[in-house]
């Protein structure tokens, strides 16, 4: 007898457990996307774009089309007094556990990052591996972009940036790494999305909105100091060793071959050269595969027009980051850590001009495919 | 004798003087779940880096070394750490007088040590989970529900504590490996912190940690007369599953989270913080769930642990609830008054503790096994 409620008590702990502060999802504000903006009044402006399931039937799936995601806009003067109003204002509970992507938009250029993330570290609902990306203008318009299938889910915005990382382009951010670099004091990259509408000029007439990702933003002493081209982002992501593959359109005298290269073999390493100044030995091998060459041109000169395209873009994100002020987005202060770790302890309190005297050294072997040759 | 026709003898038959006793397998459990409560509330104040991977080798090939007279003493006697100090085997007791107030003083040392580890464990578990999960309860209530548990437990005895660490061991294990499985995160090698003299006060600081939380020594010398013989394999294997899974450990949070582990403290709710499924989105109510349990059967292990040295007398239910009140008690208090037991002074005071406890008092009743007078024992 004594062991059964024993027995029965123990088991009401572990499966009743959930229901001491049980909560209707009727009751629940399932956050997807968080977009945050800052006024020049210094209030932060967050923009929630949550699941509101009370707007369809209590079993329709999340969907943007059937209107059952919303966007709510409360401010506050720091992000949790902002969450707390957002609560108040809905009379629910809010949940950011299945939160997807965090916005960084208009003002927050003016902050040191770590004081808007330090929220979220903090946070023990918030998955630390969720994505973060940067906006031109406004975040709250990006979490509140219609587009033509309704809102814009944090799921397709996220499936935005990994498009552009699988083309090479961009690289994903997560919570953590931007903690871990903002920690180190390096220079790195967030994906920047933008919104375009049917009206633009330059834009396709998609109605009614679209969202690209086509640049990113870099972080440099722990603040947005400015947009950076794909190419650029490119560049650095390839000096980083960071790349995947990388799919790229060549003009050969005329005739345009687009190619894919998917890199299966990285390897970086650091000396001290007599100067007293590092350099960096980076070897790249990859995998070629044209994937249109409609004026037939020759292997060996596709290998060679991609190989000169790799350094110009190597080229480009180093005179964007290190070569200009001697921002360390391009891992130099942890190469150095592991490969020369006297010399980075020595040299620690002067990073930037280490990194504004680095120089690489950079060996590109390309195997066509198509050729079987190297 | 004849053998009855009805009855019938397979394999080895049973041996009465085994029963209530434990596997060797079965404490190796539950030294490596207090071990890994152990790691589990570890607030991680630097990054992980090579030189504290270096000095839990150290730690543990000290370690090694020192387990040898409490593993031997197991071979030599069974009359456990406290009586052999005096006699040769259990069935004797230590002379009246002086001999027995030396004894009892010496039950008395490891049942304040047990009490303290107890104290500590409770308090920095109260401490995370008002970090962690400051919704859930105030702290009085997780210090007074825990105690209670552990306390009931601990009634249950050695053995079932040991079927219950069992089972748990296999649930963290599976837990760890699916979340290492799951997680999001990728190696990036330019995350490791190199060995160099920068690192050098890393090295010593951890090889104090981990040999200040090397209690598995005192439990082992006080408990070896309750297993089945084989504590070598105890020793061994919690050696090498320590080593295998800290390091581990070590390597991943190293490699993925890099400083990360500095902002949530514990590395192994740092670990869940990369985990997701699709099923699981948040690994930490699995996390509690775990390490709430583990609490409880640690903390039971070190009552039962506590009640069996104290005074040097039987373990009976009064003197576990004697031990609980107490590490409750020296647990409010210390968590009322803020002083943590991984602070500094405490490390070096466990340290010297675990020293005497696990190592010296062994190797005394070694000796005392080859050189000792029959003056000290009744019956010698």
């Amino acid at each position: 007898m004594r062991r059964g409620i024993i027995a029965l008590i123990t088991a009401a702990a572990v499966l009743l457990s959930g229901c001491s502060e049980a909560s209707d999802l009727r009751r629940r504000l399932v956050v997807h996307a968080i977009g945050i903006d800052y006024s020049e009044d210094g209030l932060y402006t967050v923009s929630w774009q949550v699941f509101n399931p009370q707007s369809v039937e209590d079993t329709a799936p999340i969907d943007a089309s059937s209107g059952n995601v919303s966007t709510i806009v409360t401010k506050g003067e720091t992000i949790s007094e902002a969450r707390t109003r957002l609560s108040l204002h809905t009379g629910k509970r809010v949940f950011t556990g299945n939160a997807e992507l965090i916005l960084l938009g208009g003002g927050i250029e003016r902050l040191e990052l770590s004081r808007v993330l330090n929220y979220f570290w903090d946070n023990n609902d918030i998955y630390m591996g969720i994505n973060l990306a940067w906006t031109r203008g406004e975040a709250k318009s990006i979490v509140s972009a219609s587009l033509e299938h309704g809102t814009a889910m944090a799921e397709l915005l996220c499936e935005a940036i990994g498009s552009s990382y699988e083309a090479g382009s961009l690289t994903p951010l997560r919570l953590i790494e931007a903690y871990n670099r903002l920690e180190m004091g390096e220079g790195f990259l967030i994906p920047c999305l933008s919104l375009k509408t049917g009206d633009e000029e330059d834009s396709e007439p998609v109605s009614p909105e679209t969202v690209t990702a086509s640049e990113c933003v870099l972080i440099s002493e722990g603040r947005a100091s400015g947009y950076v081209t794909a190419e650029e982002a490119s560049g650095i992501a390839l000096l980083k060793g960071g790349l995947s593959s990388k799919s790229m359109t060549i003009d050969l005298g005329g005739d345009r071959v687009s190619v894919i290269i998917n890199f299966n073999g990285v390897k970086r390493s650091a000396v001290i050269e007599e100067s007293g100044w590092p350099v960096v030995r980076l070897a790249l091998n990859g995998r070629l595969s044209v994937t249109d060459n409609p004026g037939g041109r020759d292997s060996g000169e596709i290998t060679e027009g991609v190989r000169e395209e790799l350094f110009r873009l190597a080229a480009l994100g180093y005179d964007r980051t290190a070569g200009l002020d001697g921002c360390d987005a391009l891992d130099i202060a942890r190469l150095l850590r592991s490969c020369e770790s006297g010399y980075y302890y020595e040299n620690r309190d002067v990073l930037p001009a280490v990194a504004m005297n680095t120089a690489f050294e950079m060996t590109i072997s390309l195997w066509d495919s198509s050729q079987g040759g190297k | 004798m004849a053998v009855p026709m009805n009855q019938k003898t397979m394999g080895k038959a049973p041996d009465s003087s085994q029963n209530g006793r434990i596997s060797c397998y079965q404490l190796f459990s539950l030294l490596l779940l207090s071990r890994l409560m152990q790691t589990m509330l570890y607030v991680g104040e630097r990054r992980v880096s090579l030189a504290q991977m270096c000095a839990l080798l150290f730690a543990t090939l000290i370690e090694l070394a020192a387990s040898i007279p409490a593993v031997m003493l197991s071979k030599r006697s069974d009359a456990g750490v406290l009586k052999t100090l005096f006699c040769r085997t259990g069935e004797n007791t230590p002379k009246k007088g002086a001999v027995e107030l030396l004894f009892r003083a010496a039950g008395l040392l490891y049942f304040l040590f047990f009490v303290y580890i107890a104290a500590g464990t409770l308090g920095s578990f109260a401490d995370f989970m008002q970090k962690q999960f400051p919704d859930t309860a105030p702290a009085w209530l997780v210090l007074v529900t825990v105690t209670a548990a552990g306390w009931y437990c601990s009634l249950m005895g050695l053995e079932g504590l040991s079927r219950a660490g069992s089972v748990l061991l296999g649930g963290i294990a599976l837990l760890i490996v699916l979340m290492a499985a799951v997680s999001e995160g990728s190696f990036d090698w330019l995350n490791v912190v190199p060995f160099s003299p920068e690192t050098l006060p890393d090295f010593w600081d951890y090889a104090l940690r981990d040999l200040a939380s090397s209690w598995w020594l005192p439990l082992t010398a006080l408990f070896y007369p309750d297993v089945r013989g084989g504590l070598e394999k105890t020793a061994g294997l919690y050696l090498a599953s320590k080593l295998l899974l800290l390091e581990s450990l070590m390597l991943v949070i190293m490699l993925v989270m890099s400083s990360f582990v500095e902002v949530l403290g514990y590395p192994l709710l740092t670990l869940g913080a990369y985990a997701r499924t699709d099923f699981i989105q948040h690994f930490g109510a699995i996390n509690m769930l775990f390490w709430t349990a583990n609490c409880v059967v640690v903390l039971s292990l070190y009552i039962l642990a506590a009640s069996r040295a104290a005074l040097g007398g039987r373990s009976t239910g009064l003197k576990k609830g004697a031990a609980a009140a107490a590490a409750l008690a020296l647990a409010a208090v210390s968590y009322r008054l803020g002083i943590g037991y991984d602070e500094r002074f405490g490390l070096y005071l466990r340290t010297a503790l675990i020293a005497v406890l696990g190592v010296l008092l062994p190797l005394l009743g070694l000796i005392r096994l080859y050189i000792g007078r029959a003056f000290l024992c009744e019956g010698e």
